[in-house]
C-alpha cells in the first residue's frame, strides 16, 4: 500500500490517521463523560490528566492530518448526487473543525481555570488565557456544545459510511479499511461481482 | 555652676536618656501595607504547575538590620483566603482533606532567629504551623529599606505531607505535587 493517497484510494498514512484518530476520539470522548460524572477526588483528577493528554495528541494529529491532506491528492467522493458530495464535503469540513475546536477549547478552559495542560506528564503547555472565572463558564458550555456537534457529526459520518457500504454499495467504506480496496473508485459492488 | 558645665550635663542626661529610650525600644516596629503585599504560592497538579494566593493575612514585624538578636515576626495566614482562581480547588483546599480551615482557620509562621547572609540579603530561621503541625522552615529573603519603607521578598520550598495538607487518598503525590514553593513579597512602613 503507497503511503500516499491517489486519486481512487487513500493511502497507508491518512489510512492509520483516520482509524488511530477515530480510537483516540472515542477515548477521550467517552473519558470526558465519564469523568465529568466522577465526585472530585484523585480519580477525577486522574481521568481529567488522560483526558487532556490525549485531547492534545488528537490536537496535534489534526494538524499533521490537514498538512499531509493538502499535500496529497484526495480521493474523489463517490456518490453520484451532487448533494450527497456536497454535504459529505461540509461534514469532513465540519469532523476538521471539531477536531481542532474540541480540544483548543479544552486547552482554552484549562487555562481560564488556572489548571494548565500537562502533556502526558512530559510537559506542560503555555495557558492560552489569563485565568478567568467568566471565561471559564463560557468555554465550559463551548466545549460541553462540541461535545454534542461531535456526536451528530460523527454520527452522520458513519451512518453515510455504512449507507454507502449497504445500499449504494460502494467502496466508500471498504476504501478506508485497513487492507480495504486499492483502486474501486469508479466501480460499486454490484459491477465488481458482475465482472 | 557655670553655664558651660550646665550645658554639658544637660546635653550629657539627655544623651543618655536617648540611649536608653533606643535600646530599651530595640528594634523597629513596622506596619505591613496589605494592599502592596503578597503570600503566594505554587503548586503542581497533573504534572502542571499552578499558582495561588492567600489574601488575607496579619504581621507583627519588629525588624532591624542592625538588631537581628531583637527583630522578630510574626505572620498568622487566614487559610480561607485562599485563590488559585479555580472555586473548585479552592473549595478543595479548605476542606478537612487538606487545610480543615473549619478545624484550623490559620497557619503561623513565627521567627526564631534571623542571620545576615549578604548585603540586603537575609535568612529567617521560624516555625511553620500548618494544621496542627509546627516544623522549622528557614526562608531566605532579600530586604530593602528606603527610609521609613521596606520591602522584603523571599521563597521558601516546603513538602506538604510534612504538614498533613493532603490526607487519605492525597497522601499520594502522583497528582497534586508534594513540593510546595511559597512566595512572600511583603511592603511595610516604618510605625
Amino acid at each position: 500500500m503507497a503511503i500516499k493517497s491517489h486519486k481512487n484510494g487513500f493511502g497507508f498514512a491518512t489510512k492509520s490517521l483516520h482509524w488511530v484518530m477515530a480510537l483516540l476520539i472515542l477515548s477521550a470522548f467517552t473519558i470526558g463523560w465519564y469523568m465529568d460524572l466522577l465526585p472530585l477526588g484523585m480519580a477525577k483528577l486522574e481521568w481529567m490528566s488522560r483526558h487532556k493528554s490525549l485531547g492534545v495528541t488528537i490536537l496535534t494529529l489534526t494538524i499533521l492530518r490537514i498538512v499531509w491532506r493538502l499535500c496529497e491528492p484526495t480521493p474523489q467522493a463517490l456518490s453520484p448526487h451532487k448533494l450527497e458530495r456536497v454535504a459529505a464535503k461540509l461534514g469532513h469540513l465540519g469532523l476538521y473543525g471539531v477536531m481542532i475546536a474540541m480540544p483548543l477549547s479544552g486547552w482554552m478552559m484549562s487555562s481560564a481555570a488556572n489548571f494548565p495542560v500537562s502533556v502526558f506528564g512530559l510537559f506542560t503547555l503555555p495557558n492560552l488565557v489569563g485565568p478567568d472565572k467568566e471565561l471559564f463558564e463560557t468555554l465550559r458550555t463551548v466545549h460541553w456544545a462540541l461535545s454534542w456537534a461531535i456526536v451528530v457529526l460523527v454520527g452522520t459520518h458513519i451512518a453515510a459510511a455504512l449507507k454507502h457500504h449497504f445500499i449504494d454499495r460502494d467502496a466508500t467504506l471498504r476504501r478506508m479499511l485497513p487492507a480495504g480496496a486499492k483502486n474501486t473508485a469508479t466501480k460499486s459492488v454490484k459491477e465488481q461481482s458482475n465482472v | 555652676m557655670s553655664e558651660n558645665l550646665k550645658n554639658i550635663l544637660k546635653a550629657g542626661v539627655f544623651a543618655s536618656v536617648i540611649g536608653f529610650a533606643s535600646a530599651a525600644q530595640g528594634a523597629d516596629a513596622w506596619v505591613v501595607d496589605a494592599d502592596d503585599s503578597e503570600i503566594e504560592f505554587t503548586g503542581t497538579q497533573l504534572g502542571a504547575e499552578f499558582e495561588g494566593e492567600f489574601k488575607t493575612f496579619d504581621a507583627t514585624i519588629v525588624f532591624s538590620p542592625d538588631d537581628l538578636a531583637g527583630s522578630s515576626v510574626s505572620v498568622l495566614i487566614d487559610i480561607a483566603s485562599v485563590d488559585t482562581q479555580n472555586g473548585d480547588r479552592d473549595s478543595q483546599i479548605v476542606s478537612p482533606d487538606w487545610f480543615d480551615a473549619g478545624q484550623w482557620p490559620t497557619a503561623k509562621f513565627v521567627t526564631k532567629s534571623f542571620s545576615e547572609i549578604a548585603p540586603g540579603k537575609y535568612q529567617a530561621v521560624a516555625d511553620l504551623t500548618i494544621r496542627d503541625v509546627t516544623r522549622e522552615v528557614t526562608l531566605p529573603f532579600d530586604l530593602e529599606i528606603k527610609g521609613n519603607e521596606a520591602e522584603a521578598k523571599g521563597v521558601v520550598t516546603i513538602k506538604r505531607t510534612d504538614f498533613g495538607v493532603g490526607q487519605g487518598e492525597w497522601t499520594d503525590t502522583a497528582q497534586v505535587g508534594d513540593d510546595v514553593t511559597i512566595e512572600i513579597d511583603i511592603e511595610a512602613n516604618r510605625k
